[in-house]
């Protein structure tokens, strides 16, 4: 309820505001002069001003903006050609004779993929000039496909005596592809979906014509890439028998309608894909099996064609495969017989890629390390602040050399580096990351480039610790360590109370203050603080426990990076560069001699077998 | 001679639609409906002709300049010139501070002030304004000040005219509430 205007008050308060607020007026020469001036302004930015978006424009301007913008312009030329299509079929039903009608339907069928054809060329139009972001493109893509696949069903619908061969064959490609469309959208479980009408389509043409070899190629491909859905997604066994169906559609293929290596790599792929849903169900038999099938098939096709179509990296990737299974199902021979047959493959088709394999052309690596957690990995010169030094740094230039490419270092907190990786920050994590059966199932690793060990320091007054195995179910006794290491992961298993930190130098500190009783450090950080700064307040507690190995990661994305680096590394420890660089900094010990031969090394692998990882059936 | 508030009746939003376009008219017709409350707004904060003339000509400036930015759906005219010339006059003072412009120019005699509380007044409608209250103490201005009527004051703001009549209440509500708190606290 709001009271009316009482006149006496509005008169009091108007007396109030006209005393108490109103101003002296402005002058009125500056107030013309204020408008003139405006005015010069507003004709000279209107020119500029004429592009900006203007908000909010009432509906029918909306709607007009709506109407004519270019994807509803490119939907509505899809609609118009598949509508002149069925318009000019119609017609000729009318007059003309069956035989007609059949030649129609192929025009159409024309203007539509010509249609197609220019969406696609508008899609590339676009994307290069950077209109609009790919999803938008994928998604107008997507329109287009769904108005395509909407024109041939109704065609298929009006056509008399319900659909020919042509028709159907002609849905079902199309509906692959917008399959092929709607995954590359990101909606991967509508894409199951679409591929499952379209491969529905094709079985049943596939029925109807054992002869044709066309529908057996087409159900392929198409189950092929359902599988890769179904793996994403991670739906291991549907995943397994899409691949299954893919490969008995191959096999029902006319021999020689592709080119017979063109086939063996396809087949090659299908029987790896096969190996990993195996091998992601736990079936270690079935998946080495699998793997062996692609080894042979793939070692079918020529040397020349391995190398020109980049196609040895199937092949590397089932060696790989299957060296990890061996490994797992304790086959050390064989499993490190094929882990050289991997690196002589890498080292003989490999080379310098022109085009960088993360990013495009000229963007150097990303490396993601932590320059804060400690030396001497990478750590800033105390004598030049703001330059980067450390051993790794070294290594990163040496592998920079050698790729023909930079490598450029990017500051990540240690403790959340791999996350880092994972979410794509990064191309590279090297920053002593050690190889680890969790970190197995989420990256891909290098081969080891340092042979590390853990190493217990303790104050120079320390009686009760001589060893590791004294802090072993002590409760008085806390040992500090860097947070997600093969260090904290030892102190866990063996019981031992712990306290992690962020940094490396931080426990260090904290046990010259008494706060810890000791800090399980990697041989190098614990080298370097121990005996190269000559610290008389610490000394060692023991000697070095549980071998580890520092690697590079990578996301599995990125694998193929992962064979210029493996070369890379080869090179280095070939031509002694690898050992200058330890020597430099005081890292090269007996152990890294295990470097120099691979057959030597301890499988990374094998250490899957005594951690928490996956065990073999 | 200049007779504030005597424009044709045009909501805000499309008055800046125009200008927007380069529509010289329309540039006029906001100066017009504006001008005169956002020099209040800056006269009553600096109490100085020479000061006022300079902060307000470099609001509006600055208004126009920035006119393509301006969504009227995000805030009402009022509220951005407001909020522009609160910039330029902070700018002004910080200025000020610093030496670069003469005191002299501030602090003018305010003139024919009749009213016993007229300082009082004043300070409890600066704070309404900085209060957020703005759109407030607008229609007080437009409606004691400058004679308008509730109807002509609902076309420019686009709003019905019961809510310019809820408006106006609230303005007169806070502003008794605020003035009288001020008087209580000065009793002895």
């Amino acid at each position: 309820m709001i009271p009316s205007d009482n006149s006496d008050h509005d008169e009091d308060l108007r007396s109030k505001l006209k005393n108490a607020w109103e101003a002296p007026p402005p002058r009125e020469e500056f107030v013309a002069e204020l408008e003139v001036r405006l005015q010069a302004e507003l004709a000279a930015i209107a020119p500029l001003g004429a592009s900006p978006v203007v908000a909010s424009p009432s509906l029918p301007f909306r709607l007009f903006n709506v109407f004519t913008s270019r994807r509803m312009l490119a939907a509505a030329a899809i609609v118009l050609a598949v509508s002149t299509g069925w318009l000019g079929w119609q017609t000729s039903r009318l007059q003309a004779a069956r035989d007609q009608q059949a030649s129609l339907r192929n025009e159409t069928a024309t203007n539509l993929q010509q249609a197609l054809a220019a969406i696609d060329r508008f899609d590339r139009a676009v994307h290069d000039g950077q209109k609009l972001t790919p999803r938008d493109v994928a998604l107008m893509r997507k329109d287009g496909l769904q108005a395509a696949v909407a024109g041939y069903e109704t065609l298929v619908k009006v056509g008399e005596g319900g659909a020919t061969d042509a028709s159907k064959l002609d849905l079902a490609r199309a509906q692959l592809r917008l399959a092929q469309a709607t995954a590359a959208t990101g909606d991967k479980a509508q894409a199951i979906d679409r591929y499952l009408q379209g491969l529905s389509t094709l079985e049943q043409l596939a029925q109807n014509h054992p002869e044709s070899a066309g529908y057996p190629d087409d159900l392929a491909n198409g189950y092929h890439n359902l599988g890769v859905l179904y793996r994403d997604q991670g739906q291991t066994v549907q995943a397994d028998r899409a691949f299954q169906q893919a490969l008995n559609a191959y096999r029902h293929s006319r021999p020689g309608a592709d080119a017979d290596a063109e086939r063996a790599l396809r087949l090659g792929a299908l029987y790896s894909e096969r190996a990993v849903a195996q091998a992601a169900a736990g079936n270690w038999n079935a998946a080495r099996d699998w793997y062996t099938q692609a080894i042979q098939t793939l070692g079918t096709v020529p040397q020349a064609q391995l190398s020109a179509q980049d196609s040895w990296r199937s092949l590397f990737q089932a060696l790989a495969g299957r060296s990890r299974i061996l490994a797992a199902l304790g086959l050390r021979t064989e499993s490190l017989q094929d882990w050289d047959q991997a690196l002589e493959l890498a080292n003989r088709f490999s080379r310098p890629s022109p085009d960088p394999i993360v990013g495009p052309a000229g963007k150097p690596l990303i490396w993601g390390a932590d320059a804060i957690a400690g030396a001497p990995f990478v750590f800033e010169d105390p004598k030049n602040p703001g330059t980067l030094i450390g051993y790794e740094m070294d290594l990163a230039k040496a592998l920079a050399r050698q790729m023909g490419r930079p490598i450029q270092f990017k500051q990540h907190k240690w403790v959340t580096l791999l996350q880092g990786l994972e979410k794509g920050e990064m191309d590279i994590a090297m920053n002593g990351v050690e190889i680890m059966p969790e970190r197995l199932q989420k990256f891909r690793f290098s081969r080891p480039y340092y042979i590390s060990k853990l190493q217990l320091v303790v104050r120079a007054d320390e009686q009760r610790i001589r060893s590791v195995a004294d802090c072993r179910d002590r409760k008085d006794i806390v040992i500090g360590t860097l947070g997600n290491t093969a260090a904290e992961w030892q102190l866990d298993r063996l019981r031992i109370k712990r306290k992690s930190y962020e940094g490396q130098i931080e426990p260090f500190t904290d046990l010259i203050l008494g706060r810890i009783d000791g800090v399980l450090a990697d041989l190098p950080a614990a080298d370097y603080y121990v005996r190269q700064k000559q610290n008389p307040k610490v000394k060692y507690g023991g000697e070095a426990i549980a071998p580890c190995f520092y690697a590079i990661a990578v996301h599995p994305k990125n694998e193929a990076i992962l064979s210029e680096i493996n070369v890379a590394l080869e090179r280095l420890l070939q031509s002694g560069e690898l050992r200058r660089i330890y020597e430099k900094w005081n890292l090269w010990n007996a152990d890294q001699e295990g470097l120099q031969n691979v057959k030597d090394l301890i499988d990374p692998l094998r250490q899957a077998e005594s951690g928490p990882g996956k065990q073999p059936n | 001679v200049w007779l504030p508030g005597l424009t044709a009746l045009q909501s805000d939003d499309d008055i800046i639609r125009a200008i927007k376009q380069g529509d010289q008219d329309a540039l006029g017709k906001l100066y017009t409906r504006y001008t005169l409350a956002l020099w209040r707004f800056v006269w009553v904060r600096l109490r100085s002709h020479h000061a006022s003339e300079d902060v307000v000509s470099e609001a509006w400036l600055a208004a126009i300049r920035g006119i393509h930015r301006y969504d009227p759906n995000r805030v009402p005219v009022y509220y951005w010139l407001v909020g522009i010339a609160k910039n330029k006059i902070l700018d002004f003072l910080h200025k000020q501070r610093r030496g670069q412009i003469a005191l002299s120019g501030l602090a003018e005699a305010t003139n024919d002030v009749s009213h016993p509380d007229a300082e009082r007044i004043r300070k409890v409608l600066i704070e309404m304004d900085d209060d957020g209250y703005m759109l407030e103490c607008l229609v007080l201005q437009w409606k004691y000040l400058d004679g308008l009527k509730v109807c002509d004051i609902a076309q420019r703001l686009e709003k019905s005219e019961s809510a310019i009549q809820n408006l106006l209440y609230r303005a007169r509500m806070e502003f008794h509430r605020r003035y009288g708190q001020e008087y209580q606290s000065e009793l002895p």
